[in-house]
């Protein structure tokens, strides 16, 4: 019933000699939270970049709502309705939140009053405080900055939104709102998440599939019970063979 | 219409030429490389090494070979004391203003030079190398054999010493990755004055060099930036041998070209070449990044 | 800055620089012909300085060849007047649009290519060099001359106090384009992608694009100044495209600030003022004193206030604030 939002197919990309994907086939489907886990490394920064054409890819086909977006400039994909957020955050330092996620909506609303509305009706929606809005990009703590990236992404209203290890460094309390937050932008704004992630208490209980690579590879993909109780899937991450 | 010697000559001139040229450009490559920050004042560090040159020719009567054991490490400490004066503080900003220190810096270069010296160009009053040999048709200009010699034997050492010292690899692995760098333990900002120091030091010996048969005047460094630039551009940072190989064919195509245009023409080529590596080879031609 | 509403702070602005102008008309009424052209001529660069702030301040390209725009839109359109008789009026555009289209030959393969910061600022300064001497040999050494006509359709006047006053209407415009971009979606694009070019292309913004328009913008306004800059001047020959001069305006908007335009005016007009009094004073005997000043003050600029006056003033308001 829900069709396939993404689809990668054999996806190749190199550095130098190294391989840091290797014909990587994916899925991902409308309406859903994919987990994508794997232990530094495995390629899930690489993937991402090569989605949002910030890499073009080497190899293989990326395919977004059934028309092909390999190669095409990184704008276009954002505008044809994909949106990231970052590893480390990239705030606009000088800029005030307000202004900076404005910039997000002016993507579809030319006019800045109205992109000015729409971004604090965002900012409310993920609960970021009124008074943030005026303080400039250098003066927010690291939980608010990774709400204001959040916000900024979804101000360009994606369809797909791709979010690269949003839990580091937050506190356990913190962590817990970002789940909620997450979920809420699932199901009330109807985006559909690709979830990069090291922290398993999130990724795992917010995703309803995961993959997992290792290498540049997919090594295994299913329900979060199933892919950690996979032995390929313990031993990437551990380097042993379970017994 | 132009003879085959004539075109021989000036190809023997332009590769002495050009190997003099990649060890002007050498100390602006290693800046780059390691630390990512083209100096705009190159050339003009070049230029007051060169005033310094002639000052000791002229009211000492040291030639400009002898005053290059002096002026080297001199002005290692200079690139040092530049370093952590101008660089290292503004290092975490804006990379507009860090190039805007450098640019600042190159100005009041020019301009104390220009206050202190005038514009008419200055040249050393004797130079021990002034003769040449005959070799067939090429009359091979002891001057010119001299620098192209000493360049070869610098840049030789230079690479003995970034693939087998500590200090060298430590440059060459921060040029490669920073980060991991830093990570295995290389004190990055030691390591940067270092690499400033060694890029100033190796101007000082160019423009020894350069004052065995040239002039200086406060726009020297103009030109020399401008070619250093270029070869920086075609060179990438493939090591060495990139800015070698540029720096030939920068010196050779020069050379020759002084048989069909005029000077200030020359010039106008090289910057048209430069932007043409700039537009179609962003990683140089020899580059590896 | 962002204490004040859009509205309220944009009449202040406007306020504050016609007070600044008015400031100045005393001066100017003195009588005295070599401060009103200075005055004049003070004036225009504070124009160009602010020009510059689209490409420098709001898109955070170091721009270092502002002359070639000059240049090219002041000879062209003096050439347009002395040969074909098109009054300057009109010719300006003609002028601006010359230089423009130079800013989109060069723009797009630069921009394309990715070409950024350093090499930005390399290539622009090559372009200033590449004018100079592809000028010099079409043009020659020699200096032209305008014709002698004055009047409103020639933009030309003997009395400086009007050409002051034609140089003060170009600066209010220059402000008042600034204004409008600041506060419109490519003011946003432009300023997002100085903060952060990848980010910006993250949230759908054709970086490349944005970067041109500034540029087109920018050498548009230099390429009609640069008409007012001749009549100034007096003549004009290929010395126009200066490499130094082009360097002093980036200089300028730097010191006064990034993204500042009251930081622009001020930085352009103090440090034009002083340079000229270097000039005159000392020129002959301790010559490039000006050039010296500009180099010194950017470094100190650099690494204590890179915020240039704009920040010093900022850091004024946040003490005031704090006091009450």
């Amino acid at each position: 019933m829900s069709e396939t939002l993404l689809e990668t197919r054999d996806l190749v990309k190199h550095f130098g000699g190294i391989k840091a994907i290797d014909s990587v086939s994916i899925k991902v489907m409308e309406g859903e939270i994919l987990g994508l886990i794997g232990p530094n490394g495995a390629g899930k920064t690489t993937l991402f970049n090569c989605i949002t054409g910030t890499y073009k890819p080497d190899g293989g086909k990326i395919f977004f709502r059934q028309k092909e977006i390999t190669g095409l400039p990184s704008h276009e994909i954002i505008k044809l309705g994909i949106g990231r957020t970052w590893q480390i955050v990239r705030p606009f330092k000088k800029m005030s939140v307000l202004d900076a996620i404005a910039t997000g909506s002016l993507l579809r609303y030319s006019d800045v009053e109205k992109a000015k509305e729409k971004a604090k009706e965002i900012a409310s929606f993920l609960g970021l405080p009124k008074d943030i809005l005026e303080k400039r990009g250098e003066e927010i703590t690291l939980m608010q900055h990774k709400l204001v990236d959040l916000a900024r992404a979804l101000a360009t209203e994606p369809k797909l939104l791709l979010i690269d290890e949003v839990g580091a460094g937050l506190r356990p309390s913190e962590l817990s709102a970002m789940i909620d937050t997450l979920q809420k932008i699932n199901s009330e704004r109807k985006v559909t998440l690709v979830v990069v992630e090291h922290i398993m208490r999130l990724v795992m209980s917010i995703s309803k599939r995961v993959i997992v690579m290792h290498e540049g590879r997919v090594i295994a993909q299913g329900k979060p019970e199933e892919v950690s109780n996979d032995p390929q899937v313990i031993q990437a991450y551990l380097g042993i063979k379970p017994i | 219409m132009i003879s085959p010697e004539l075109l021989l000559q000036n190809s023997v001139d332009g590769i002495f030429l050009g190997l003099f040229y990649s060890l002007v450009a050498m100390g602006l490559a290693l800046i780059f490389g390691v630390m990512d920050i083209i100096n705009f004042a190159h050339g003009d560090l070049l230029m007051i090494a060169a005033y310094f040159v002639w000052l000791t020719s002229v009211d000492l009567s040291v030639d400009p070979t002898v005053t290059a054991l002096l002026l080297i490490p001199l002005f290692f400490i200079i690139g040092i004391g530049i370093f952590f004066g101008m660089i290292q503080p503004v290092l975490g900003k804006e990379p507009l203003i860090q190039i805007a220190v450098t640019v600042g810096l190159g100005l009041i270069l020019q301009n104390i030079a220009l206050a202190m010296f005038k514009a008419q160009p200055k040249a050393v009053p004797y130079s021990i190398f002034n003769f040449s040999y005959s070799l067939g048709p090429l009359t091979i200009y002891a001057s010119k054999l001299f620098i192209a010699v000493i360049s070869i034997v610098t840049m030789y050492a230079l690479n003995v010493f970034l693939n087998k010292t500590y200090i060298g690899l430590a440059m060459r692995s921060t040029t490669d990755n920073r980060e991991v760098a830093q990570l295995m333990g290389i004190n990055t900002r030691m390591l940067y004055a270092v690499t400033f120091g060694l890029g100033v030091a190796l101007i000082a010996l160019s423009s020894s060099l350069w004052m065995t048969f040239g002039q200086v005047q406060p726009y020297l460094g103009t030109s020399f930036s401008l070619i250093s630039w270029v070869i920086v551009a075609m060179g990438g940072l493939g090591g060495i041998t990139g800015v070698v190989y540029s720096g030939l064919i920068v010196g050779v195509a020069e050379s020759l070209g002084s048989l069909f245009l005029t000077p200030s023409a020359r010039m106008a080529v090289v910057y048209i070449i430069f932007f043409l590596v700039l537009w179609f080879r962003p990683r140089g031609l020899f580059g590896r990044r | 800055m962002v204490a004040f509403g859009t509205g309220s702070k944009k009449i202040a602005l406007e306020l504050l620089v016609i007070a600044i102008l008015l400031a100045v008309i005393p001066l100017v009424l003195m009588g005295n012909a070599y401060y009103e052209l200075l005055a004049a001529t003070v004036v225009l660069f504070s124009s160009m300085v602010v020009a510059w702030n689209i490409i420098g301040g709001y898109a955070g390209q170091l721009d270092l060849g502002a002359f070639a725009y000059v240049g090219v839109g002041g000879i062209i359109t003096s050439e347009l007047w002395i040969k074909a008789g098109i009054p300057p009026l009109l010719g300006i555009f003609a002028g601006g649009a010359a230089s423009l289209l130079i800013a989109v030959i060069i723009g797009i393969p630069t921009f394309r290519f990715g070409i950024k910061e350093v090499w930005y600022a390399l290539l622009t300064a090559a372009l200033v060099v590449i004018f100079n001497n592809l000028s010099r040999v079409l043009m020659g050494p020699t200096d032209y001359y305008l014709p002698p006509k004055t009047g409103i359709l020639y933009l030309k006047f003997n009395s400086y106090e009007i050409m002051y006053a034609i140089a003060s209407v170009i600066l209010i415009l220059t402000v008042l384009a600034n204004l409008a971009i600041e506060r419109s979606k490519i003011g946003y694009y432009l300023k997002s992608i100085r903060e952060d070019e990848l980010a910006a292309e993250m949230i759908g913004i054709d970086t490349r694009r944005y970067k041109l328009y500034a540029l087109m913008i920018y050498s548009f306004f230099l390429g009609v100044m640069g008409y007012i800059y001749i009549v100034l001047a007096a003549s004009f020959s290929y010395r126009m495209f200066d490499s130094s001069s082009s360097l002093s305006i980036a200089i300028m908007g730097i010191i006064g600030g990034l993204g500042s335009i009251e930081g622009g005016i001020v930085s352009a007009m103090v440090l034009r003022s002083l340079g000229e009094y270097f000039r005159s004073s000392f020129g002959s005997t301790v010559p490039g004193l000006d050039l010296l000043l500009y180099g010194i003050v950017l470094v100190i600029v650099g690494i204590f206030q890179p915020e240039g006056i704009a920040g010093i003033i900022n850091r004024i308001n946040k003490a005031m604030k704090k006091k009450r």
